[in-house]
């Protein structure tokens, strides 16, 4: 099973290397440039996203607009560009024509009404908390390959 | 060379004389080996007679002339050669001692002549090192290259390496006598090269120093330095700044202000400058113990580990210097545990519990020395040019540095040899009666420190430390009173630390209410960083439940009074408050508090505790790479720092934050979400050892780990979830708009003015707002005001104003915002751009800020009649 990370670092990659493995094989992309190339080269089963990315030079997503939506203040514009980037790189995704289920890494139970808008636009979605260690994202990478077909 | 040119000469006489004067030459040749050089002479020159161009000949006589003292003679028939590279040799010996660069020149014209010659390059490096010391390096290591591999004349070595380091080129000079050794570890000059080198060290350390430029405060400073502890106490970090900033420009070598500026730097989160200045301050007072423990400290405390080799050195010096300052005894121990020395953490310890069977780390040290007798095995793991001093030699100034930096290598034979020669040349130098005293002190002769801080005293009285050093030892001796003398007179000095030993005292007089006078002082005066707070703290606690009993004991005489007081006093001595007190108190701190927060859950947390999950398996189940590798992202490596460290940095923030805004934290001992947090990631740390090397961990840490995720996975990421909820949500209703209408309506602006009514479209149940309701008030009342001043223009049937809210989720994030639309038909301009620029009046700008401070943004859509004011802001969720 293929599974394309994205996150600016290389945290989620290396633990799941180190405690997840088989029978998963994880390929990381630094952005979501990268995580485009590498589902346009390559098979993917399962997406797994960050949703911060504030090491990544380059994020994906409109900065005008943003900075015209934040008071004309490029940097709070950046900002939000970052923090919410991973929904930027899945909206992306999509739109590319990619439909494997994903895993977002946020936490939404914070934010309950955001995750449905999210998982009505780009499902098949689901999300681990912060918390969760690689043995849970491990269970929840299964449970979305298992789902049933919506 | 010379017996050689004598059998060259012999072998080439076959050729080229006759019987008779090779008969000479072999009879010339014999007496200059007999060292009978008058006979030598004289058959050379009957070999001369016969056949004047005989080289060896003339060699020979030149050779003679010269032991004899003929020198010109011997010269100028050496002149007479100028190709026989042999005669060119010879020259240059002989007119190096009037005329060395003479002789240099003689050298490089026997390259010219000889390039295999390996002596010249050698000689030329020798010769050229005091005037060129570049092309000296590119001849030695030529010459080294011709000779490949064979030893260089090792006197030829020395020159150079000696040269090198007089013209100031260190570096090249050591490498000179490092290469020599790694090629030739038993050559020639080894030892030699092996003592210079030693002794460079240390001159190279002292140069560092640049010590005895020391000199105290004066009265105006001092005040100054007392007024920047105080405001700093009190929070006011950017004045004590300014303070200190003062008077170390005014008293750049003054220890105490350089000690006191890194105070400041530190609680405001800047290390390497308080570093810096910490190494200042030792460095102009180095027999003072406080600046090396501070720094040690420093190390050991900001640095996840990454330094406690440099922590456990300072604090070495730092004991050194005052033998009797058990705290840090237990500090040194606790670092050398962490670096893994355990019999060096088992005697600090030891010592400590031998030196405080009672004090506040005694439970912790008995444990730790339990610990590590049980455990198997493990083995894991600005300098200034220096000041001249008046009366002082700079030779003098010289060897004090030397015996300074022996002192801090703890070679006490040497520096005292070294002190010695410095007070038999300059006997009343406090500084150096300073240190001799720290030697005698350290030695057991406390008789004898006495003695020398006397003297040193006489000649300066101003030195606080010193008196605060002596106190100690006065009161280890059993003389409390000479001890209080000379704590007070350091207090007068304004010395800090002094009043918590008067404190201690006082306590163990049994006299509670002194005792406390002098911790309010010190606690008053002192940083939150300071050494002894956390003892001063814990003898304060002490001290409080004391004054308690007694006043409990006057209260239970029937006195109501009595009771209120108490509760006073009480209230006064508790100190530092959680960070629901500053939201409370600041609200406007609260996107500041939330980005911290957030940031703790994700770099702290999110990244990196999870997995404490995976490990206590992986440690049980043998797979040691996996744990190692987990340690490396909890503890840090060169590059990164470990999360406690980072957990610090997030803490000092919101410490400061707090300062700001007047209210102090102790968000590690009070705080119910971070001091529970901050004790486990303690524990964490404390099990580093066991991490970075899973052969040899203890048994129970896999339990301990997963207890450790438990509080910081679940607990604390809970707990922070739950406040980052609770603090800065409000439901936007519509009575909250009515309200804020009424109170526009009847300001003094608007009296007797025709105003519409407010038509507030909002639902009756209301929306919530991550906002803070104060904010939204203050924006609404804003825009409002400016609604009905602009629309005071138009004729009042026609004026029209309304407030109405709309939801909407951005289509990527999915995040949700509140639209509230301010509609006025006033007559005037205001677009979006004018707000952009701040072409606006005060209360707009006001509005447009607060707004902002809330990540919410303010624009304005024209209609046909009219205009809306749109103030986006997020919406707040309800957490599952």
């Amino acid at each position: 099973m293929r599974v394309l990370v994205v996150e600016d670092g290389l945290e989620y990659t290396k633990s799941f290397e180190q405690f997840i493995g088989a029978p998963f094989e994880f390929v990381r992309a630094g952005s979501g440039r990268e995580a485009l190339d590498a589902l346009a080269a390559a098979s993917f089963d399962l997406l797994f996203l960050d949703m911060r990315f504030d090491r990544a030079t380059e994020l994906l997503g409109d900065l005008d607009a943003l900075i015209e939506r934040h008071n004309g203040e490029p940097a709070r514009a950046r900002r939000f560009l970052e923090d919410n980037q991973g929904a930027y790189v899945l909206a992306a995704i999509r739109d590319a024509g990619h439909g494997q289920p994903a895993l977002m890494s946020y936490d939404f139970d914070g934010e309950p009404r955001r995750f449905e808008n999210l998982r009505a636009r780009y499902g098949p979605l689901a999300y681990l908390t912060d918390t969760a260690g690689p043995q849970e994202t491990r269970a929840a990478l299964l449970a979305l390959l298992s789902r049933p077909p919506t | 060379m010379i017996p050689l040119l004598v059998e060259t000469a012999a072998a080439q006489v076959v050729e080229v004389l006759d019987p008779a004067a090779r008969q000479y030459f072999d009879r010339a040749a014999e007496s200059e080996r007999a060292r009978d050089f008058e006979r030598a002479i004289a058959a050379y020159r009957l070999v001369l007679t016969r056949n004047p161009d005989f080289v060896p000949a003339s060699l020979g006589l030149a050779r003679c002339y010269a032991l004899t003292g003929a020198r010109d003679q011997g010269i100028a028939i050496y002149e007479a050669l100028p190709y026989e590279a042999d005669a060119i040799e010879a020259l240059a010996r002989l007119v190096e001692p009037g005329d060395a660069m003479r002789a240099l020149a003689l050298y490089e014209r026997l390259e010219r002549l000889d390039p295999t010659d390996t002596n010249a390059p050698m000689q030329v490096a020798r010769l050229s090192v005091a005037s060129d010391p570049d092309k000296a390096i590119r001849a030695y290591d030529f010459a080294l290259g011709l000779l490949g591999g064979a030893e260089p004349d090792g006197e030829a070595v020395m020159a150079v390496a000696l040269g090198l380091w007089d013209r100031g080129r260190e570096d090249a000079a050591a490498d000179v006598l490092t290469r020599y050794l790694e090629r030739w570890p038993d050559g020639e000059v080894a030892a030699e090269a092996r003592g210079r080198l030693d002794r460079w060290t240390v001159e190279l350390r002292a140069r560092e120093l640049g010590v005895g430029g020391a000199e105290p405060l004066g009265d105006a400073d001092r005040k100054a330095l007392a007024d920047a502890r105080k405001r700093l106490a009190a929070g006011d970090d950017q004045r004590a700044l300014e303070l200190l900033q003062g008077v170390v420009a005014r008293a750049p070598n003054a220890p105490e202000a350089w000690g006191a500026l890194a105070e400041v730097l530190l609680a405001t989160g800047k290390v390497d400058e308080a570093e810096r200045s910490w190494l200042w301050a030792g460095t102009l007072a180095p027999d003072d113990a406080e600046w090396p423990a501070r720094l040690g400290l420093l190390y050991a405390e900001h640095y996840a580990g990454r330094r406690h080799r440099e922590a456990k050195e300072a604090l070495e010096t730092a004991l050194a210097l005052r033998p009797g300052w058990t705290e840090l005894q237990f500090q040194l121990g606790e670092v050398e545990l962490q670096l893994g020395e355990w019999d060096e953490a088992a005697t600090a310890f030891e010592a400590y519990v031998a030196a405080e069977p009672a004090g506040p780390h005694t439970i912790d040290a008995k444990k730790r020395i339990e610990d590590l007798h049980r455990a198997t095995i493990v083995v894991p793991l600005e300098p200034k040019e220096p000041k001249p001093i008046e009366g002082v030699p700079p030779d003098v100034l010289e060897r004090y540095r030397v015996a300074v930096v022996y002192h801090r290598k703890q070679d006490w034979d040497d520096a005292r040899k070294e002190i010695e020669a410095v007070l038999r040349q300059a006997p009343g130098w406090p500084a150096a009666l300073d240190l001799l005293a720290s030697l005698e002190l350290h030695a057991g002769n406390e008789e004898s420190a006495l003695a020398a801080w006397d003297r040193s005293l006489a000649a300066d009285p101003m030195q606080p430390k010193i008196r605060v050093a002596r106190a100690e030892v006065l009161r280890r001796r059993g003389d409390r009173a000479g001890a209080k003398v000379e704590h007070e007179r350091a207090v007068e000095m304004g010395d800090v630390d002094a009043s918590y030993y008067l404190a201690a005292m006082a306590w163990e007089d049994n006299e509670p209410f002194e005792a406390k006078a002098h911790l309010d002082r010190f606690l008053e005066s002192s940083t939150p960083d300071h050494l002894l707070r956390p003892l001063a703290q814990a003898l304060d606690e002490q001290v409080e439940r004391r004054i308690f009993q007694v006043k409990a004991a006057t209260v239970a005489g029937g006195s109501l009074l009595g009771i209120v007081g108490l509760g006073l006093v009480v209230r006064r001595f508790r100190r530092g408050h959680s960070l629901d007190r500053l939201v409370e108190t600041s609200p406007e701190v609260v996107h500041d508090v939330v980005r911290t927060l957030s940031a703790i859950r994700h770099e702290v947390l999110k990244h990196n505790t999870t997995l404490l999950d995976e490990v206590p398996g992986a440690l049980e189940h043998g797979d040691f790479h996996a744990v190692s590798w987990a340690a490396v992202r909890l503890y840090g490596d060169e590059v990164t720092p470990g999360i406690l460290a980072r957990f610090e940095a997030y803490l000092s923030s919101l410490e400061r934050l707090g300062r700001r805004h007047g209210v102090r934290l102790d968000l590690r001992h009070v705080d119910p979400i971070l001091a529970p947090m901050w004790k486990a990631l303690g524990k964490l740390q404390r099990l580093e050892k066991d991490l970075r090397n899973p052969l040899r961990a203890r048994h129970g840490t896999a339990e301990e780990l997963r207890a450790l995720s438990r509080a910081l996975n679940e607990d604390g990421y809970q707990a922070l979830g739950r406040f980052l909820r609770r603090i800065g949500a409000v439901p936007v209703t519509r009575e909250l708009f009515l309200t804020v209408d009424e109170r526009v309506r009847h300001e003094a602006a608007f009296a007797g003015a025709e105003l519409p009514a407010l038509d507030v479209q909002i639902p009756a149940e209301g929306i919530p707002l991550r906002v803070l309701a104060g904010d939204l008030e203050d924006v609404t009342a804003n825009l409002l005001r400016n609604a009905y001043s602009a629309l005071l223009e138009r004729e009042p049937a026609a004026r029209r104003v309304s407030v109405s809210l709309a939801e909407e989720a951005d289509p990527i994030t999915g995040l949700e915002e509140v639209v509230l639309s301010f509609y006025d038909n006033a007559p005037g301009v205001l677009t979006t751009e004018m707000i952009r620029s701040r072409n606006i009046g005060r209360g707009l700008g006001l509005a447009l800020d607060l707004v902002t401070r809330h990540d919410g943004s303010l624009r304005v859509r024209s209609v046909a009649d009219g205009k809306h004011v749109e103030v986006r802001l997020p919406r707040a969720e309800v957490a599952k």
